[in-house]
């Protein structure tokens, strides 16, 4: 240990941390081979991994391709994204009459109609491929995304009176409901 | 606006279900005879049930704070 070669002229130097005794090139140049050559070799162990990972992708990538009926995950289809705010402001005021939706009620409304619809697809066309194709494309008709916001302020004001309505979550729950309604009457239940 | 009592026309929703349908090959009296007469109730009870929700809640009353 301890023990260096000159990257300069190649001199066997004896104590770590001096210069070369024949060139006076500063030590280190063992340390800093020993580290390059770690480090090749873990470029080599990763490049290694990369090929793997290339041939176990295009692997993949040909056995699926064969014969995939559904390109998508199943999940994705109740990808729907909402954002309800509402913020009511009243100060200095008497006699405030403020009537809101219940928007929580109305999302969960939401779900359990989109779920009625799936329940009612899955059964009649049993858990199959082409089930999970007609609910997708359902479903994707309703991949929106809504964004809703109020601010109400009130100052100053006697015997106000105030509506607020949740438009964009009526309509849609009232869109859902017509598509299960169809759908019940096409497999003659209703 | 929300006093509006059909959101989608009816018939926009009649066409894109048999769109849908007739695109991925269903079959329909095959899907009809899937089901047996307990199932058609299940589907009908929770329809109409889901058809009373949404009526109440489109045409609410909203509820009062003061």
């Amino acid at each position: 240990m301890g023990r260096w070669n000159c990257t300069k002229c190649n001199q066997k130097n004896s104590k770590r941390k001096m210069n070369c005794k024949h060139c006076y090139t500063p030590c280190g140049s063992m340390e800093e081979e020993s580290v390059m050559a770690m480090e090749t070799e873990s470029v080599m162990v990763m490049e290694s991994v990369m090929a793997m990972d290339n041939r176990q992708v295009r692997y993949m990538r040909d056995n699926n391709s064969e014969d995939a009926l559904v390109d998508q995950g199943y999940d994705q289809i109740f990808l729907m994204e909402q954002e309800s705010d509402e913020l009511i402001w009243i100060k200095d005021s008497c006699n405030v009459n403020v009537s809101t939706t219940d928007t929580q009620g109305a999302v969960s409304l939401q779900v359990g109609l989109q779920l009625a619809i799936a329940l009612v697809i899955s059964i009649s066309l049993g858990d199959s491929e082409q089930g999970r194709a007609v609910a997708q494309e359902i479903f994707q008709k309703f991949d929106d995304e809504q964004s809703n916001k109020q601010r109400i302020y009130i100052e100053n004001s006697k015997d106000v009176d105030i509506h607020t309505t949740d438009t964009d979550l009526s309509l849609n729950i009232q869109a859902l409901l017509d598509v299960l309604l169809t759908l019940v009457v096409r497999i003659d239940v209703l | 606006m929300s006093e509006n009592p059909k959101a989608i026309p009816n018939k926009v929703v009649d066409l894109l279900v048999s769109e849908v349908l007739r695109k991925n090959n269903v079959n329909i009296d095959s899907a009809k005879s899937n089901l047996n007469d307990e199932q058609k109730k299940a589907i009908k009870d929770l329809v109409e049930e889901l058809k009373t929700q949404v009526d109440s809640f489109v045409n609410q009353s909203p509820d009062k704070k003061e």
